[in-house]
């Protein structure tokens, strides 16, 4: 079989090739960064917020909820707030974070002896795209090994061979910079004030499958693990396109309705349109997610979903 | 389904080890379904579409062979034009009639027309396998090929899977006798199939989709680019062209190779050209020969008045640019490679009558001009109006050079990735692919250079790490899909 022998001669000689051309590449800095990461397309940098967010986290530790999203979630979910209404929180939120990457932090970081309730926080115009950021992100930066193959795996994108080699390489030096922002259980607050909002254009909501049914995955997943699970849609007048929401709502409604699980809709947002309350044109500030918080855990309470037992 | 899909990478050994795995008279049927399979990976009811037009083909195949008279069989041909250019005409053109429609009807009766719209998408690859079906037919009329008796046969022909979206356009000659002949499983073959497979992915997934974020930050708003940056990003997309359709090629081609099956040639290292004419010979070879065989030659080629010639080049060459799509943007393109055609051969006249010696500095001027005329005339095929085309032509024509510039263009086409580091590793890798594609080329079409394993194995490995690591894994098409 000549084929076969050479192809696996081929193989070997590829994969010795590719380490070693990364290695050079790793070695070589440009301005004190690796030159793969100038060469190669798609690599978030190792350190920042989600490198000291798991770092910090301790899941041995019990909670009565855990947080999962976007920038919305990093931001916009206190458990100060939360601890205030008798409910210990911590929020797992990541900048972009996409549904897969959501569904494996459930999957390998929330089980029944560290929490009871799940806050997902959706946003469509995160769920209109697969965001590669977010995957490269969580490969770079989570401290699980088996989280990172994971996520590398489901990603069926080949780009996450060059992510999971340079997580590796990585472990021989420093991680690039260190997020130094206020981290409260997670959560990083903001404090400036909007002044001038940016004018929007016009945004169009689409459809994305691969986002959609990995909603279903992880509603089915912590729905069939008993745990109880509220949908939760950020506070967002300025971005807030009645039309594209709606086409948003007709995506996921169908799966929510299938396992029972409600959306808690604060896009309108009941209280919350006056610029005074936003950081910028995409995120709460401190003051104004006290609001949220507390309108939404008054909700979460009249439904049932935060019950007095939680509290003792 | 795409070449650069991670789908593909299944696909492709699944189907050429079940090809190699069962008995000959069984091979067809597995070809194609995998080729529907394939196509209908894309939008599954189009694959109606291609049924209809291999039904009627298929019969006026057999019913042209048997025609009785000349007048008969001439009917029957154009029966069968009308049904593969009015599907052209209905999924195609029909919006580009309407839209053009409407601005006559605006101009002279000052509102547009009542018809509507289609509302439907662009059935991938429709020009390619219409243009394939009615190769069939007419070489059928010509008595140049016997009609196909199977019909499963003659759906392979149209639909056979590597060249069912972007060719190369077939002749019935060359590949429908391979469907019936046995292939043995040899070596020699997968082993070139895969290399040229492998180019075609470094072309494509490397060059040219890495080109195509910077010539889409240009080419999407021209009016705010500078000349040099609309000037480097022209270049660029004459790279990345080439690199996406040949790549696209090569990948078709390697993939029936490791079946055993010859297609033909489409890209032969056509930028190194001396002449327009050259640049037709070696530049989708498939879709030249068609038009030279099928239109230009019955509409009388060169044995008729030079008035005459010139008249059949410009016809040829506009309907190459409709071929390509509903848009003026590729009539004008057309029309501009039928003008240089015209010169050219003026030129090639005059040269001759005046004994201009043919030597390396000649060949290199008319290899640089004839590079630069096609340049000008890709600025059409890219931009998305005339107006744009308009506008990049003229801030080219004002375009200053200096340092200054040449910095706010690198910075232009960072803006993707805000990393202007990339951006010069790209155009250092962009300018060694640009030293590395004519050997290639040759050592996997021609397998002559690479006598030294150890320098052969190191190189595949290259490409093959070059791919992995360098390699831009987007939600991007093949160009020529749309056609």
């Amino acid at each position: 079989m000549p084929l076969l022998k050479k192809t696996i001669l081929l193989i070997f000689l590829s994969v010795t090739t590719y380490l070693i051309v990364f290695a050079v590449f790793f070695a070589i800095k440009v301005g004190g960064i690796p030159l793969v990461y100038r060469a190669t397309s798609g690599q978030v940098w190792e350190g920042g917020k989600t490198y000291r967010k798991f770092r910090a986290f301790n899941e041995k530790e019990s909670y009565d909820a855990f947080v999962l999203g976007s920038s919305h979630a990093l931001h916009g979910y206190n458990p100060e707030v939360f601890k205030a209404k008798g409910i210990k929180m911590h929020n797992l939120g990541t900048d972009d974070q996409n549904l897969m990457c959501s569904y494996y932090l459930a999957k390998e970081y929330i089980t029944h002896s560290n929490c009871k309730v799940v806050i997902l926080d959706v946003y469509d115009r995160v769920m209109t795209f697969q965001n590669l950021e977010s995957i490269s992100d969580f490969i770079q930066n989570i401290n699980k090994e088996k989280t990172a193959i994971h996520i590398a795996l489901a990603s069926k994108d080949i780009r996450a061979i060059n992510m999971y080699t340079l997580r590796q390489f990585n472990k021989f030096s420093h991680p690039l910079f260190l997020n130094k922002e206020i981290m409260k259980d997670g959560y990083i607050p903001l404090y400036n004030q909007l002044k001038n909002p940016h004018e929007e254009v016009k945004w169009k909501y689409k459809t994305n499958n691969y986002q959609l049914n990995y909603f279903d995955k992880l509603l089915s997943y912590l729905t069939s693990s008993g745990f109880k699970v509220a949908a939760v849609e950020h506070p967002l007048p300025y971005l807030y396109f009645p039309v594209e929401h709606q086409a948003f709502l007709n995506d996921i409604n169908p799966i929510l309705n299938k396992y029972s699980v409600k959306l808690y809709d604060y896009t309108g947002a009941k209280g919350l349109t006056d610029l005074k309350f936003f950081a910028d044109e995409n995120h709460l500030h401190n003051n104004g997610v006290e609001i949220f918080n507390t309108l939404l855990i008054d909700e979460l309470f009249k439904d049932g979903i935060f019950t007095n037992t939680l509290k003792n | 389904m795409l070449f650069n899909s991670l789908d593909f990478l299944f696909f492709f050994p699944l189907v050429t080890l079940l090809f190699y795995a069962i008995k000959h008279e069984y091979r067809w049927i597995l070809l194609l379904a995998a080729s529907c399979f394939f196509y209908m990976y894309f939008i599954p009811a189009y694959l109606l579409i291609l049924l209809g037009t291999i039904i009627i083909d298929y019969y006026a195949g057999l019913f042209i062979e048997s025609g009785k008279s000349k007048k008969r069989k001439k009917l029957l041909l154009l029966a069968s034009i009308i049904a593969n250019i009015g599907t052209l005409a209905v999924f195609k053109y029909y919006n580009f009639f309407l839209d053009n429609l409407n601005i006559a009807g605006t101009l002279l009766n000052g509102h547009p027309t009542a018809i509507r719209y289609i509302g439907i998408a662009l059935p991938i690859g429709l020009s390619f396998h219409t243009f394939q079906a009615m190769s069939y037919t007419f070489e059928v009329y010509y008595n140049r090929q016997k009609a196909e008796r199977r019909f499963g046969y003659y759906a392979l022909y149209v639909m056979f899977y590597p060249q069912l979206v972007a060719g190369p356009i077939e002749r019935p000659q060359n590949i429908l006798h391979q469907f019936h002949t046995e292939k043995k499983y040899k070596y020699e073959n997968v082993r070139d199939g895969l290399l040229l497979m492998l180019w075609g992915f470094f072309k494509k997934i490397v060059v040219a989709d890495n080109i195509s974020s910077m010539v889409n930050i240009a080419y999407t708003h021209p009016e705010q680019q500078t000349g040099l940056t609309l000037l480097f990003a022209t270049y660029l997309f004459a790279i990345q062209i080439y690199c996406d359709f040949s790549g696209y090629s090569d990948i078709a081609i390697g993939a029936a190779k490791t079946m055993g099956f010859e297609l033909m040639e489409n890209f032969r290292t056509p930028y190194t050209s001396k002449s327009i004419k050259e640049f037709w010979n070696r530049w989708h070879i498939s879709l030249s020969s068609w038009l030279k065989d099928y239109l230009y030659i019955p509409l009388g080629g060169n044995k008729v008045k030079t008035s005459r010639m010139m008249l059949n080049l410009m016809i040829v060459f506009t309907i190459s640019g409709i071929w390509h799509g509903a848009n003026w943007n590729f009539i004008i393109w057309g029309f501009l490679h039928g003008i240089y055609l015209i010169i050219a051969i003026q030129k090639e006249k005059l040269f001759k009558s005046i004994n201009v010696p043919e030597n390396m500095i000649t060949n290199t001027v008319n290899m640089i001009v004839t590079f630069h005329l096609i340049l000008f005339a890709w600025i059409f095929f890219r931009a998305t109006s005339f107006t744009d085309a308009s506008i990049i032509i003229k801030s080219i024509a004002k375009l200053k050079f200096g340092l200054q510039p040449l910095i706010h263009t690198l910075d232009i086409f960072s803006v993707g990735e805000k990393n202007l580091g990339r951006t010069l590793f790209l155009f250092a890798l962009i300018g060694g692919f640009m030293i590395a594609d004519p050997i290639m080329d040759n050592v996997v079409k021609n397998r002559i250079a690479f006598k030294n394993t150890f320098v052969k194995y190191i190189t595949y490995s290259l490409v093959v790490t070059g791919i992995i690591l360098f390699g831009f894994f987007g939600d991007i098409h093949f160009i020529y899909f749309q056609f």
